[in-house]
């Protein structure tokens, strides 16, 4: 499978020499565009398996790590100052799954903290931006795994997806972005947020790329009780194929529409049925995940005390006030509006009227996709309804980008798999779409994607470093 | 909300939060929650609420124990404060 890569990066991991020039080169490039918080491709190759790196399916190829994603001996800030200087001991199960198919970790990826965001512009470190256009953001919150590999940076990339953070800054990067089926891949050493509805998703140029990461990465782990294993065979292309689509007008930018269109065609081309379907749920989908996400992130992150690593406030008068300094000087303010609205949330004769109420609309998602996908193979919706957008005051407000999270968080709620693909550029900027399956369908969907995506011209990226350079420089 | 109540949340939540600070955050919760009670538009009581969304009963593990000796220095090291093979923190009781 690794003549999916250019077989140059295996020449670059595999000579100390080209090595140090890649990392400059990187380096130098990644100035102005600051995807990496850390970049140390002598940590990575420590960590690589000499055997397997010679014959594993990803033998020698580099990848880039979002930082809330634990790398032995790397940094693991999560985007916040509260865990400033904290170096991780020990693998994530899928970064350790990945070395052992031979793949080279090389940095650590910028993030809005602790995955909070949809721009890259919470991050406590600096602000990611995106290669397509150094004053829009990259999208969020994996917008430094997106903007590596859209630079051409790296091949592939981790991220995590809670409510799109993989696929809406792959649709902003003109890059593929894969959610997995909720469980497949172990979330051990993934830096917890939102349990219930986090996955590990890959970020690649080509669709048919992901299907040798997804298959060494994923698999039940003992050291998450919520894994299991993809083992499902669902072939999407086969029998009756129609691609259901939401009725009704999906308040999309033009160019937004106009890849959302050229989507519908390219299925009708490949001879698929259309079906407009109503999902009467989806209008109540934002509220319940931001409620269940809120409540969830306000008990995942009453670890950070800055008793046993990160970052501790100096100003201590006993214990319980180091505690919440430490918080308070820490945490972003986005991070806080979401533990105080958890809080809040969580109280006690307040959870009927909010968290249970946003569970129980879970559960009405979570049926309508299943009744779906009795009529349809896949759903095809837009990632985002808007382009990447510029930094700062002419962007999205924080609460604009919640709502638009509207056609990506649907998938984390009922837990399926999900991709974004790109269907070209429309007014200089890459547009992406998503294709959502039944759980398990992992596989298929990739290659239905794969297959749906030769309709579309290939999305020339805005590379910045090609790896023949170190070769033959 | 008021001044009160967004200092009792943070409270709950273990954050000392900035007077600067407060008229924000307390904006930007009573947004989110006037957007939520949306949720109660809907009649939901014949529903059950999800709380995992693939669920297939309890998962147990052998009860075995995995010992690393290693991981104990690594995971001291990053203590931002300790003394040996403790970590310090202030004073509990005043």
């Amino acid at each position: 499978m690794s003549e999916l890569f250019p077989a140059v990066w295996k020449q670059i991991t595999s000579s100390p020499r080209h090595l140090k020039c890649y990392e400059q080169a990187v380096a130098a490039l990644d100035t102005d565009t600051c995807a990496f918080l850390e970049l140390r491709t002598d940590l990575g190759v420590s960590l690589a398996e000499p055997a397997v790196k010679e014959y594993g399916s990803l033998s020698g190829i580099p990848f880039a790590v979002k930082d809330n994603i634990a790398v032995k001996g790397f940094q693991f800030s999560c985007g916040s100052q509260i865990l400033a200087g904290l170096r991780s001991p020990y693998t994530a199960t899928a970064v350790e799954r990945l070395l052992h198919a031979g793949a080279v970790p090389i940095g650590k990826t910028n993030l809005d903290e602790f995955g909070m965001g949809s721009s890259n512009q919470n991050s406590a470190c600096k602000p990611t931006v995106n290669p397509w256009d150094l004053s829009r953001v990259p999208g969020g919150s994996s917008g430094g795994s997106a903007a590596a590999v859209s630079a051409g940076y790296v091949p592939f990339a981790l991220g995590s997806d809670t409510g799109g953070s993989v696929r809406q800054p792959a649709a902003f990067c003109g890059i593929f972005g894969f959610k997995p089926t909720y469980g497949t891949v172990s979330r051990y050493g993934l830096a917890a947020y939102a349990s219930s509805l986090e996955t590990i998703g890959f970020m690649t140029a080509q669709a048919e790329q992901l299907i040798p990461i997804f298959e060494a990465a994923s698999g039940a782990d003992g050291r998450d009780q919520t894994s299991l294993d993809c083992s499902d065979t669902t072939d999407l292309t086969e029998g009756i194929q129609t691609v259901a689509v939401l009725a009704g007008d999906l308040g999309l930018d033009a160019p937004v529409l106009r890849g959302y269109s050229k989507a519908i065609e390219a299925f009708r081309s490949l001879g698929w049925n259309i079906v407009e379907v109503k999902l009467p749920s989806l209008d109540y989908a934002v509220p319940s995940y931001y409620t269940i996400a809120s409540a969830e992130a306000s008990a995942n992150l009453a670890r950070y005390t800055g008793v046993r690593y990160g970052s501790r406030s100096r100003e201590e008068h006993d214990h319980q006030h180091m505690v919440r300094r430490t918080r308070d000087e820490g945490f972003g303010k986005e991070v806080k509006l979401r533990i105080l609205l958890g809080t809040y949330v969580l109280r006690e004769g307040f959870q009927d009227q909010y968290y249970v109420q946003a569970q129980k609309i879970r559960t009405l998602i979570r049926n309508e996709f299943s009744k779906l996908f009795t009529k349809a193979g896949v759903l095809l919706l837009p990632t985002f309804p808007i382009q990447a957008f510029p930094i700062g005051d002419g962007g999205l407000t924080s609460m604009q980008q919640k709502l638009a999270d509207r056609f990506t968080l649907p998938a984390n709620l009922a837990g399926l798999p999900a991709v974004s693909f790109p269907t070209g550029i429309e007014s200089g900027l890459p547009v992406g779409m998503q294709l959502m399956g039944p759980a398990m369908s992992d596989r298929s969907l990739i290659r239905l994607t794969a297959h749906v995506s030769r309709c579309f011209p290939e999305v020339a990226l805005p590379r910045r470093f090609s790896p023949g350079e170190v070769t033959h420089g | 909300m008021a001044q009160d109540d967004i200092r009792m949340i943070g409270q709950l939540a273990m954050i000392e939060l900035h007077e600067s600070e407060q008229d924000e955050l307390a904006q930007g919760i009573k947004q989110m929650l006037q957007y939520m009670q949306h949720m109660s538009d809907v009649d939901l009581s014949d529903v059950e609420p999800t709380t995992h969304a693939l669920a297939d009963g309890l998962v147990l593990r052998s009860d075995t124990v995995h010992y690393d000796e290693d991981v104990r220095e690594a995971l001291l090291k990053e203590a931002p404060e300790r003394n040996g093979s403790f970590i310090t923190i202030g004073k509990v009781l005043t």
